[in-house]
């Protein structure tokens, strides 16, 4: 036979029994489309979380108190030492070198603010100047930490946006004094409301002079210190300097956990392919059900059709033509509902981005192909059980039963 | 042209032996008109099906135009049956989604014969077979008489060398089936060998030899009527 008539041929018999084509189609496309549509929205998440490191700036260098990776094994750790903190002088230190562009200590906490009567209990951030470029903060109005030497504790503080309009509704607020712990602070700032990074809601954030955050908090340590590098080549080089400035000041011991942006979304990155890969991998279990489908409803078939069968093979089809012609039935019908399992996943996935616009929902490449290829091997591996049964009919038994 | 010797058809029920062709010889020469008749489950379809390569002998030997076919692989049989044989049945055995040409043209499609061939070969049956007005109808929506015409068309589409009919007037009326035996009788005249099982004596009495089978052997055989 020809493989166009193959498929003329099996488009008949599919066309001839509408209800048993459509169900296997639905469960065929339905299949492909959780395929396409998981993977795409995994993808859409991976692809908005390195967006957002984007945005934080790549050539940041993170500083924090403590070896995360070696904190078990350390003598220290075992003798119960808790690790030595950063202070504003190791920072002071550490903005002084050449890979170095721009330095911000960070100290966080939560405090209550109130003004006039009205309180709310906020995340609080003490840091510098510099924040607002490493950050990619927006300034609403108003004016940021001022530039001065960061051991300053002067009282001022930069409310976040939503802070702001809890506290003073549409009230002017700048240059009205806030009481934040048990400092009075002039407010000299009002943060943009879309800047949102990661880790942080800065809608919420009241951000004041590091210093002055240390003595609201009561502390000499910092929470960490972000270092921005000159370029992204300067990364290496500005990491032995934070090693060799720090183990320098710390009598010898480098206690500190250095952070690429690099590091960190590599290590989403791989996070993420795998939660796809496992979403992908559980909607294909869906393609599966529909291969046993397949099966049944084609085992029904060929009981259905054992007369046609019987009489093909009096009219000269060999066994094995009785076989392609029942497998590529089923190929086709898998195929057809693998494009209309495709359609149905871009367009949930068009869908899903028109709601979430942030998450660009795109199907990667090999989840369609993977989505498409399974449902074919579904078709093809689950046809040839009901295709053999129907190859090795007797053919007077099978035009007998008509 | 075909030969059998000694071939035997057992079937085994329950345990039990059934002889539906028990040691049958028959040779049948090309162009003959051959009828056989016999009682119910004497084996006459047995032996037609034999002699159509959809069932194989327990012992004996099949010669068909000088090759043994007794022992050919599927897909040798399959070709054979495609090449040599034309089969038509009692009830009909078309496909009913196809239109009449398509079924006319299945064997050829089977067989692998490009479109256009099929479209020319399908043509002239259906005109010489008095189908004319009705290629793109449906089996229910032809009559018994017009169905058999199908099928015989469909048999007959690969130029075999051998017309096997299974009592193709059991389902229809007198006037019809008269029709349906007009029109083999007609290939016939012009060279194809027919075999006719019937249960109708005033058919089967029409053909140039008549074999009459009993528990599976051959107990009259009239050449020449
Ligand atoms: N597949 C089979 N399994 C078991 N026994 C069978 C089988 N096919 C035929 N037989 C038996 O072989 C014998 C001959 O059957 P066959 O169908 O050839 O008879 P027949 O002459 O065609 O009868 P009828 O005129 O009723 O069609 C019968 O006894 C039948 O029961
Ligand atoms: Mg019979």
């Amino acid at each position: 036979m020809r493989p166009l008539d193959v498929i003329a041929f099996s488009l008949t018999s599919l066309g001839s029994n509408r209800v048993r084509t459509l169900l296997m189609l639905l469960a065929m496309s339905i299949g492909v489309a959780a395929v396409v549509l998981l993977t795409g929205i995994g993808n859409g998440a991976r692809l908005y979380i390195v967006d957002q490191f984007a945005s934080l700036g790549t050539n940041l260098v993170i500083v924090i108190p403590g070896r995360a990776e070696t904190a078990a094994n350390t003598p220290a750790t075992l003798v119960g030492e808790t690790p030595r903190d950063l202070t504003l002088d190791d920072a002071q230190a550490l903005s002084r070198g050449e890979p170095v562009r721009r330095m911000a200590p960070i100290n966080i906490g939560e405090l209550s603010i109130s003004w006039r009567g009205r309180e709310r209990q906020v995340p609080l951030l003490g840091s510098t100047a510099s924040l607002l470029e490493i950050h990619h903060l927006r300034l609403e109005r108003g004016s940021f930490l001022p530039e001065e030497d960061m051991e300053i504790a002067r009282p001022v503080c930069v409310l976040g946006a939503k802070v702001y309009r809890e506290l003073f509704g549409r009230e002017n607020a700048l240059g009205e004094l806030v009481r934040l712990g048990g400092f009075r602070c002039r407010v000299i700032g009002v943060l943009g409301s879309e800047g949102r990074s990661l880790g942080m809601d800065t809608e919420e954030l009241v951000v004041v002079p590091v210093a002055f955050a240390q003595m609201l908090l009561n502390t000499e340590g910092l929470f960490r210190i972000l270092v921005e590098a000159r370029d992204p080549a300067a990364i290496a080089r500005l990491k032995t300097h934070i090693g060799v400035t720090i183990s320098k000041r710390h009598h010898g011991e480098e206690d500190v956990t250095i952070i690429t942006q690099d590091s960190v979304l590599a290590t989403f990155d791989k996070i993420f392919k795998v939660l796809t890969l496992t979403v992908a991998g559980i909607a294909a279990i869906s393609l599966v059900v529909a291969g046993i489908l397949i099966m049944n409803v084609m085992l029904m078939a060929v009981a259905q059709r054992t007369g046609e069968i019987g009489l093909c093979k009096a009219l000269g089809a060999s066994q094995l033509q009785i076989m392609v012609l029942l497998v590529s039935e089923a190929l086709l019908l898998s195929a057809i509902g693998g494009l209309l399992g495709l359609g149905l996943g871009f367009g949930g996935a068009w869908a899903a981005v028109q709601f979430y616009p942030d998450l660009q929902a795109a199907p990667p490449p090999w989840a369609i192909a993977a989505a498409f290829s399974t449902a074919l091997t579904t078709g093809f591996v689950f046809s040839l059980l009901p295709a053999r049964r129907a190859a090795r009919l007797d053919p007077i038994q099978a035009l007998a039963r008509h | 042209m075909i030969e059998l010797r000694e071939v035997s058809r057992i079937f085994s029920v329950g345990g039990q032996e059934v002889r539906a062709m028990d040691r049958i010889s028959l040779a049948i020469e090309p162009g003959e008109y051959l009828s056989i008749m016999g009682p119910s489950g004497s084996g006459k379809s047995t032996l037609l099906n034999i002699l159509g390569l959809l069932d194989t002998p327990n012992s004996g030997s099949y010669l068909l135009e000088g090759q043994d076919v007794t022992s050919l692989s599927d897909r040798q049989l399959a070709a054979t049956r495609s090449r040599k044989i034309g089969f038509i049945f009692q009830f009909f055995h078309l496909i009913p989604r196809l239109t009449a040409r398509q079924n006319i043209e299945l064997p050829l499609l089977l067989a692998g014969v490009p479109r256009r061939q099929r479209l020319e070969r399908s043509s002239r049956l259906i005109e010489a077979f008095g189908l004319a007005d009705r290629p793109h109808h449906r089996p229910d929506e032809l009559s018994g008489g017009q169905r058999q015409r199908v099928a015989i068309a469909r048999a007959v589409i690969n130029e075999p060398a051998v017309l096997l009919a299974d009592e193709p007037t059991g389902n229809l009326d007198r006037s019809s089936g008269a029709g349906i035996v007009e029109l083999m009788e007609d290939l016939n005249h012009r060279g194809l060998t027919l075999v006719v099982v019937t249960h109708d004596p005033e058919i089967g009495e029409r053909a140039g030899r008549q074999i009459r089978v009993v528990d599976g052997r051959i107990v009259h055989d009239s050449p020449g009527g």
